[in-house]
Parts: structure tokens; C-alpha cells; sequence
């Protein structure tokens, strides 16, 4: 923090001589869709308007000389914009007060809320201090001072007032706006602002200290209880690959041991394997065996039947994809893609299990063999992932079997430790943000499936000739084709895993209706076009993310980014269920 | 052109316009390039639904998408058109939906997969069935090498019985001449001793051979058995494949193939759609019936192997193969005429051993020692003979128990009839 200056003197009483009035705002062009207009950009630190409750980015509709006219609005004839005219149409003068009407916008588009506010007109004076330097008002610096900062005031008011609009005018006006990145450049400006209250406290002061704390407050988002099951998606994948490997080695030694005790241990599976056609295989049978480890593709197929295979030249064992016995082994699988790493490919798998009476007679019709192989009721198996052997989950397929009836049975060993993440369920009724969350669900769960299934196929398109255009719904359309369906994947499911905890649905718009066949010429040649009607809407999407250092519990808040997409469509056809149109990572 | 009542429809309209000349020059030839392009389209598409090894419902989908896109694009480049294009795209559009979402490709695509899977099942059962057959040929070849050695022991143990007996009275009888005229005893005794426990030992063996063959015959039993369950599972299994690559199975698909061409007419706006869209629906059904046909064929070539093997009640003639009664029937005979001959031999009465008679020759004329001297010396090998007699005559009672024992085997097979 460099010196502060002192105060500069000033004479007295000399002004500009400006008698008429000015509202001291600046008015801009909306840039919101749908809109044309003008909004107010900036109220100067010494407006009438300051305090007023009149914001940085309201809709300017009218003032008290009436509602404004779109060449008005195009022509800029309106207060803070070509105001000289209106103000003198109105025959105001400094001092008087004036009343603009302005419309506030929801978060999500759609009519705004209708507001007014008076305030004085003000002289539009230019304030020197003693050494006739131009200053900001009575009390406040000269423009050329610099306050042992490396700008003058001038230069700097310029900068935080172009920045504290960019944030004041909203998260959602502007691209890129990122809440983080903005904050800390409005640290920067700190300093300044206390060197100003300190040396020049006044208007100039209060106004810079209302317009910094205003927009740190815009840029703080709001606060939000994020639960250790809100957070759970997050272990999906190593780390709670780690926990059910421990698990599985615990649970596969207490088996082993189990076993054992009770007299019942198992032995490797004896090689060669007998011909149950040719020999006696009956005191091979119920013998428990621990089969050599295969793949998961290690499969022979037949018609109706797939066997996991277990030998080659020296005789088969065989365990029956079907049998009721394995169900739980594809259950077990199931949900640990699900609940544990969604990213789980190819498997290794080691089987224990008992030889069954009837032998089995299989045949492989691509290499042309038929065996007769020693069928084998699993009893329990490990599964190792192929590419990460460190991640593996072990399978007691009796446990259902031997649990208390009503009794939940672990699918595998450890599950009952996990806590439970949520299933993504897309129904065909579920509202706008029913949709939204069920795909937020889909990315932490890892159901690329149900994600692809929450995008639309269908795209209302404009047809354009040289007497018109006319709307159609191209039902061949791919909001997200597979390909480009894995890069958003990706990236969202990155960022979920990032900086972003969590997602909400912050608001949703009313429903418009963006194609009505009754309005189109398909009307003149079809009776009972489909679809008749398609709806929109629009949804405003919260990132979450942790806010402030690791020190103490952590806390979260809303916040956004220039790479996070808060703004969705949705559409639906007719009453059908409601899809997402906007082909766009979170 | 098959598919040109919509050109034309569209030709007579254009006409109908009053366009500049010029203007109404472009659109005409626009519109008879689309018509090309649909022809084409309209082709291709067909194409799909012929009989083939692929499924081609992707592709149909593919094809028809970009025939959907093409069908308005085609006329956004005619911008003179007005509303009238831009009518004649949406209904364009609208013709080539419809095609798009014909369930007509994915029972043709469900045809094609019973015809692959009727042509694999048939190799793997067809295996199977070799392999069962010929295992099955096996154990009964042991079962019959097994059954004829039993067979010889019981003629073994007849023959032995028969000469026992035949033997030992005459050595009997010689013994007592040389002991009533000459007084010679012991060696003569040796003798008859040596034939009756010769005998004994023989029959013994003969027991133990024939313990150990019947021992034999229930583990081979047992293996067919297992053959047994396992055609009965592949019987179960066909009978699974079947609910889904059954005739009645292919004959639905075509049927609803068929169905959803016989609604694509109803959903076109204008008539030259629906002409054209009946054509299509007529040649799309013939390629269907093609398909249908291959499936057909295949199902009864997989019938004519299979029936009556694997599905179907079982033939007599894999019954038989299989079951092989005949052959039991003939050893369940030879032996319950074999038995018929034990009972003649070595009767008690024949072995039976006192001090007055032995081996059926009376001892009278012999003083009371030289009485007692025999019966001590012949009593102990008398006995035992008839031990090892009776306990053979036990164990080979009932000549039936083959077909007995193979009753529970057989009731495998008597249920698949």
C-alpha cells in the first residue's frame, strides 16, 4: 500500500455553470434476447438516482412524460441516453425530480416486474479543487491525483466502474462471467477504495465503497448445505475402488478360512478332467474346487446357452451363464459400476465352486468341438478389473441363500459401507427440472445411457423463401449425436470431479409454445400433423462449489465460470415428456 | 419409375400455377431431379429389406434420415417456389418419415436372425447329437462286452456244476468199491475231496467274476445315465431355442411386417403419396416373403435333422438306438434259462452228507469207522460246496435285474415319447 496523499485544497464555490438538469445515468442497448431496448448501464456517483432503488442493468420503459416508443428507444431518446431533449420536452430543470419506469427482469427471462423511481435531476457541474484541477465533487480526489497508486483517479474510477457494471448487470448477461476470477479482480480495487474513504471520505467515497461492496455481494453467489451423500459421487472411481479391494481381500480370506473350519476347504481344480461319458466321475462330485482365473470373454457360446470356460486340451470345466446360481455375479458387477467406478471394462475372474452330478455337454461350433465337460454351481468368485488388478470386488453367491428372509444381502463384499449415491430415473412425466436433475444424476452415477436419452431428437427448424419462412420440426435431428455425446461427457463429468460439487436447477420459465402447426402451412395439407405443438422452456442451472480456503468445515456457495453453461432449453412435443435441446457440457 | 404417381402429381400441379415461364422452367426441372433422387432413394431403401445375413435396420435408419433432410433441402434451394414448395418439402418430408419409421425393416432384421440362428442351432445340436449317440454307442458296447463275460461265468459256473457232479459221484463210487473189496480209503477219499473243493473254488471265482461284472454293468448304467440327462437337456434347451426361432416364431415376424406395410399407405397426405407409397409397400412385402422363405427352409431343414430327436416326441428308431432293448431282452433270457439250469444242479440232496450216504452213494456195506471216516473226511468239502452253491444261486436268483436296473435309466427316455 503506497503513502496516501493528502486532501487537496480547493476554492470554494466554483462551478460550471450547468442549470440544466441530468438524470447522471447511462443508458445502453439490451443485448438480451428477444429484447430491444435499453437498459441502464451506470448511475453516477453524484445521481439523483443513487439510493434510489433504481439497479445497473433495469429495462428503461418510460418516465414522466409517458411510456417510451420503440424509435424513442432506437433513437436514444431516452433519460440516460439523448436525455437533453426529453428533459427539456418534460421542462425540467436541475433540481426537479423526475420518475423513470423501468421493468426488472427474473432470473429466467419472461415479462419483467414493473417498477418506478423519482429522483432529482442534478446540474450536470464539473468541480475543481484550489489548484483548478477537476475534481470528484467537494470532497472527493482531483481526477489527476494518484494517491501513490500507479493510476490517477481518473483512469482508475473508469476501470472499477466498467468492472463493478460487467458484474452488476448479472451472471447471466454477459459470456464468460466468472464469479472467481471477477472477485479477485475487484480486490484489486480495494486498496483504492479505502485510500478514498480515508483520505476523501464523501459522496465520491461512499458511492465507490456502496458500488465494491454491491458487487463483491453479486459475485459472493449464495450459500449451500452440501451433505457427505451430496458429495459421495465424488468417490466413485479410486477411491472407492480402494475401499471394496480391502473388503473383497478381507471377505475372500474369511471365506477361504470359513470353509476350512467347517471341512468343507477347496482344492484346485484337478487336472486332466475326466470324460464323466467314459469314467466314473462320482467321487469328483460335490468336491469344491478353486478354478484357474479366466477373462470375461473366456466364454463358449452356443444357441441358447454361454458357459464360462475353464481348461483347453486337458478336459473342460464349465459354469453355466444362465444357471441361477451366477445371477448374482452379474448383480454383483452391476452395481459396482455403478456404485463404485462406472469406468470398470474388462474383468478377470476367479471362481470357486462345486462339481455338480450331471456332467455338461457343450458344444463350439466356430472351432467345430463338442466336450463333455464337468459342470461346476459357483459358489463364490473374484473379480479383478483387467486393467487396474488394484480395483477387485469378491462375490459370496450363497449369501442370499444363507440370509435371514427380508434380510439385505450385500451384492458384494463392502457394499453395505458405501453410501448410497442416487439412481438417475427418466421418467416420462418429470418436469423441466426433473430432467435437468435426472441428467446431473446420470453424470456423477456415470449412465451415459439415461444421459444420452435425456437429450431431444428432434429440432424445430425455420424453412426460408423469398415470400417468407415457415417453421418445421425436423424429427431426424440429433440434439447430441454419440460422438460429440462423449466430449460433453467428458468435460462435465471432469469439472464434476473439479471445482464443481454440485448442480441445481436455480429457475425455469414459463412454457412457450415455438411451433404450432395450426400456424404453419403443413396445416393446409395435413389434417393431424405430429407433432401439432412443440414447447419450450427455459432453465437457469447453479454450479456449486466450495467456497474460501481449507481451513474448518467446508463451505459451498453458487458461483459461475466462463466454461459452465447455466442456461438450458427444453422442449417437448406436444404433452410428451420434456428433453433437453442444448447440446452443451455443464 | 415404380414410385413416379408423385412426380407426376407434383408435374400437374406445377402446371396448375401459372408461373412466368422461366420461373416455372427451373422449378419443373427441379422438381424432375428430386424425383430422381427419390426413385433412387426409394430403391435403396428396398435393397434393405432383401434377404441377406446382416441386420440393416441401422442402415435404414441412416437412409432414411438423410432422405427425410434431402427431401427439404432439395426445394429451399428452389426459392422461387413460394408456399407452394415449401408445402410440397413438408410433405416430402412427411412421406420419407413414415418410410423412416417402418417397423418393416426389423422384422425382416428378426427373420434373418432366426434363419442365422436356426443355421447355427442346427450344427451345435447335430453335434451334440453325435456326441451323445456315439458315447452312448460306447457304453453299450462296454455294456454288452461286459454282459456276454457274465453270461460266460454263468455258463462256467453250470458247466462246473454239472462236471462236479458227474465227478464226484463216480469218484465217489469208485472210492467205496476199492473201500468195500480191497480196504483202500484215503487216497481214494483224497480224490473225491480234491473234485468237490476244486469245484468250490471254482464257483467262487465264478461269483466273485459275476459280483464284479454286475458291479461293472451299474457303473456303466450309471454313465448312461448320464448320457440320458444330458440328451434330455438338450432336448430342453432346442425346445427354449424354439420359443423364439420356432416356425410360429418367423411366421409372426412376417406377419407384423407385413401389418406395418398395410398402414404405411394410410399415413400419406396426397394421393401420388399414397399410390407411391402403396407401390412400395407391394415390392417391399415381396422382398419380405423372400426373406420369410429362407427362414422357412431353414427351419425345415433344422425340422426334418431334428424332429423327433430333439423336439417332438422321440422316435422309435432313436429310442431304440439308444435303449438298445432288444439286445437286453436276449441277455435277460439267456440268463433266466441259465438260472433254469442251476436248479437242477447240486442239489442239496446230491450234496447233502451223513454217515449213511454221501454225494448220493449209500455208505451201507462199510463198517461203522470206515462210515465215519468218510463222512469226516467228505463232510467239511460238501458243506463248503454247498455254501459257495447256494450263495451263487442266490446272487444269480433273478436273470431280470439287467432290465430292472436299466428300467430307471430307460424311464429318461420313456418320458421324451
Amino acid at each position: 500500500m503506497l503513502a496516501c496523499a493528502g486532501a487537496s485544497p480547493r476554492r470554494a464555490g466554483e462551478w460550471v455553470d450547468m442549470a440544466a438538469g441530468h438524470s447522471k445515468l447511462r443508458a445502453a442497448r439490451d443485448v438480451r434476447e428477444g429484447y430491444e431496448g435499453r437498459r441502464v448501464a451506470w448511475i453516477d456517483w453524484d445521481s439523483g438516482f443513487r439510493g434510489s432503488g433504481l439497479r445497473v442493468g433495469d429495462r428503461l420503459v418510460g418516465d414522466s412524460g409517458g411510456d417510451y416508443s420503440p424509435e424513442a428507444v432506437d433513437a436514444g431518446a431516452v433519460i440516460g441516453a439523448s436525455e437533453g431533449g426529453r428533459i427539456g420536452d418534460l421542462g425540467l430543470e436541475a433540481g426537479q425530480t423526475i420518475t423513470l419506469h423501468v421493468e426488472r427482469q427474473p432470473a429466467i427471462g419472461g415479462p419483467g416486474e414493473r417498477l418506478s423511481f423519482t429522483a432529482p435531476l442534478v446540474e450536470n457541474r464539473t468541480t475543481r479543487d484550489a489548484e483548478g484541477r477537476r475534481a470528484f465533487g467537494e470532497d472527493g480526489p482531483a481526477h489527476g491525483e494518484k494517491g501513490g497508486f500507479t493510476y490517477a483517479y481518473s483512469s482508475w474510477y473508469e476501470k472499477f466502474r466498467d468492472l463493478v457494471e460487467t458484474v452488476l448487470l448479472g451472471w447471466d448477461y454477459t459470456a464468460g462471467y466468472d464469479t472467481r476470477r471477477l472477485g479477485e479482480r475487484l480486490e484489486e480495487h480495494r486498496a483504492r477504495v479505502e485510500h478514498l474513504e480515508a483520505n476523501y471520505p464523501g459522496a465520491f467515497a461512499r458511492a465507490a465503497r456502496e458500488d465494491l461492496d454491491a458487487a463483491l455481494a453479486a459475485l459472493a453467489g449464495e450459500a449451500r448445505e452440501l451433505t457427505e451423500a451430496d458429495l459421495e459421487y465424488r468417490k466413485l472411481g479410486d477411491v472407492r475402488g480402494a475401499q471394496i479391494s480391502e473388503a473383497a481381500d478381507r471377505a475372500l480370506a474369511a471365506y477361504l478360512a470359513a470353509a476350512e473350519g467347517a471341512g468343507a476347504g477347496f482344492v484346485d481344480a484337478p487336472f486332466p478332467v475326466p470324460n464323466a461319458f467314459e469314467v466314473d466321475v462320482s467321487e469328483l462330485v460335490g468336491r469344491r474346487i478353486r478354478l484357474p482365473e479366466i477373462g470375461d470373454r473366456d466364454l463358449l457360446l452356443e444357441a441358447k446357452r454361454s458357459w464360462y470356460r475353464f481348461g483347453r486340451s486337458q478336459g473342460l470345466y464349465v459354469i453355466s451363464r444362465q444357471d441361477p446360481a451366477t445371477r448374482p455375479l452379474f448383480r454383483a458387477v452391476d452395481e459396482y459400476i455403478e456404485k463404485v467406478d462406472p469406468n470398470v471394462g474388462r474383468r478377470r475372474l476367479t471362481f470357486f465352486g462345486a462339481i455338480e452330478p450331471i456332467p455338461a455337454l457343450v458344444s463350439d461350433v466356430r472351432r467345430s468341438q463338442t466336450e463333455v465337460a464337468l459342470r461346476v454351481r459357483p459358489l463364490a468368485a473374484l473379480v479383478t478389473d483387467h486393467e487396474r488388478p488394484e480395483h477387485r470386488l469378491f462375490v459370496d453367491m450363497e449369501a442370499g441363500a444363507s440370509a435371514a428372509e427380508g434380510a439385505p444381502v450385500e451384492a458384494f463384499a463392502g457394499e453395505a459401507a458405501l453410501l448410497a449415491v442416487g439412481r438417475p430415473e427418466l421418467t416420462p412425466e418429470l418436469d423441466p427440472a426433473g430432467v435437468m436433475r435426472a441428467l446431473f444424476a446420470c453424470l456423477k452415477l456415470g449412465d451415459f445411457d439415461t444421459f444420452l436419452a435425456c437429450f431431444a431428437t428432434w429440432k424445430v427448424r425455420r424453412h426460408y423463401d423469398r415470400a417468407g419462412s415457415s417453421s418445421y420440426v425436423d424429427l431426424s435431428w440429433v440434439t447430441l449425436n454419440e460422438r460429440d455425446a462423449v466430449s460433453v461427457w467428458d468435460s462435465s463429468r471432469r469439472e464434476l470431479l473439479a471445482d464443481v460439487c454440485g448442480l441445481e436447477v436455480a429457475a425455469v420459465s414459463e412454457p412457450e409454445v415455438v411451433f404450432d402447426a395450426a400456424n404453419e402451412p403443413i396445416a393446409a395439407f395435413d389434417p393431424a400433423p405430429e407433432p401439432a405443438k412443440v414447447e419450450r422452456v427455459r432453465v437457469l442451472v447453479n454450479h456449486i462449489g466450495r467456497a474460501g480456503d481449507g481451513d474448518g468445515p467446508p463451505r459451498y456457495r453458487t458461483f459461475a465460470g466462463g466454461k459452465y453453461h447455466r442456461k438450458w432449453t427444453l422442449e417437448r412435443l406436444d404433452d410428451g415428456p420434456w428433453r433437453v435441446t442444448s447440446a452443451q457440457p455443464i | 419409375m415404380a414410385f413416379d404417381k408423385r412426380p407426376k402429381e407434383l408435374l400437374d400441379a406445377l402446371a396448375e400455377l401459372e408461373l412466368e415461364a422461366k420461373k416455372a422452367e427451373t422449378i419443373r426441372r427441379g422438381l424432375e431431379s428430386y424425383a430422381r433422387a427419390r426413385e433412387g432413394r426409394l430403391h435403396n431403401l428396398l435393397e434393405l429389406l432383401e434377404p441377406g445375413k446382416k441386420p440393416n435396420l441401422k442402415v435404414w435408419l441412416d437412409k432414411g434420415m438423410a432422405a427425410i433432410r434431402d427431401a427439404h433441402d432439395a426445394f429451399a434451394k428452389l426459392d422461387e417456389g413460394n408456399a407452394w414448395l415449401a408445402g410440397v418439402a413438408t410433405q416430402e418430408h412427411r412421406f420419407f418419415f413414415r418410410i423412416y419409421r417402418l417397423g418393416a425393416v426389423a422384422h425382416r432384421d428378426k427373420m434373418v436372425a432366426q434363419t442365422l440362428n436356426l443355421e447355427q442351432a442346427m450344427k451345435e445340436f447335430e453335434n451334440k447329437w453325435g456326441k451323445i449317440r456315439d458315447s452312448d454307442k460306447r457304453i453299450d458296447e462296454r455294456l454288452k462286452k461286459t454282459a456276454e463275460e457274465y453270461d460266460k461265468m454263468l455258463v462256467e459256473a453250470a458247466r462246473c456244476a454239472s462236471a462236479t457232479e458227474k465227478q464226484a459221484r463216480e469218484r465217489m463210487l469208485d472210492s467205496f468199491e476199492k473201500a468195500l473189496n480191497l480196504g483202500v480209503r484215503g487216497a481214494q477219499l483224497g480224490a473225491v475231496g480234491k473234485v468237490l473243493q476244486l469245484a468250490t473254488k471254482t464257483i467262487k471265482m465264478c461269483l466273485d467274476q459275476t459280483k464284479a461284472r454286475r458291479l461293472e454293468i451299474f457303473a456303466l448304467l450309471s454313465r448312461e445315465e448320464q448320457v440320458f440327462t444330458t440328451f434330455k437337456e438338450t432336448r430342453e434347451i432346442v425346445a427354449e431355442f424354439l420359443e423364439d426361432n420356432g416356425y410360429p416364431m418367423i411366421k409372426d415376424a412376417l406377419d407384423d411386417g407385413e401389418d406395418a406395410l398395410d398402414d404405411l399407405a394410410k399415413g400419406m397426405i396426397t394421393d401420388g403419396q399414397k399410390a407411391d407409397a402403396a407401390e412400395f409397400a407391394k415390392e417391399a412385402r415381396d422382398e419380405l416373403g423372400k426373406v420369410f422363405s429362407a427362414a422357412e427352409r431353414q427351419y425345415k431343414d433344422f425340422a426334418r435333422k431334428h424332429e423327433h430327436l430333439f423336439f417332438g416326441p422321440l422316435g422309435g428308431s432313436y429310442m431304440q438306438e439308444l435303449a438298445e432293448n432288444d439286445d437286453w431282452k436276449r441277455f435277460s433270457r439267456s440268463w433266466k434259462d441259465h438260472r433254469r439250469d442251476f436248479d437242477d444242479l447240486l442239489r442239496e440232496r446230491t450234496l447233502a452228507a451223513s454217515d449213511r450216504k454221501i454225494l448220493e452213494v449209500s455208505l451201507d456195506g462199510l463198517d461203522d469207522e470206515a462210515r465215519r471216516e468218510v463222512y469226516n473226511t467228505l463232510r467239511a468239502a460238501c458243506a463248503d460246496l454247498l455254501k459257495a452253491w447256494n450263495a451263487w444261486k442266490d446272487f444269480t436268483k433273478d436273470p431280470e435285474w439287467i432290465l430292472d436296473s436299466r428300467e430307471d435309466v430307460q424311464s429318461i427316455l420313456k418320458a421324451l415319447r
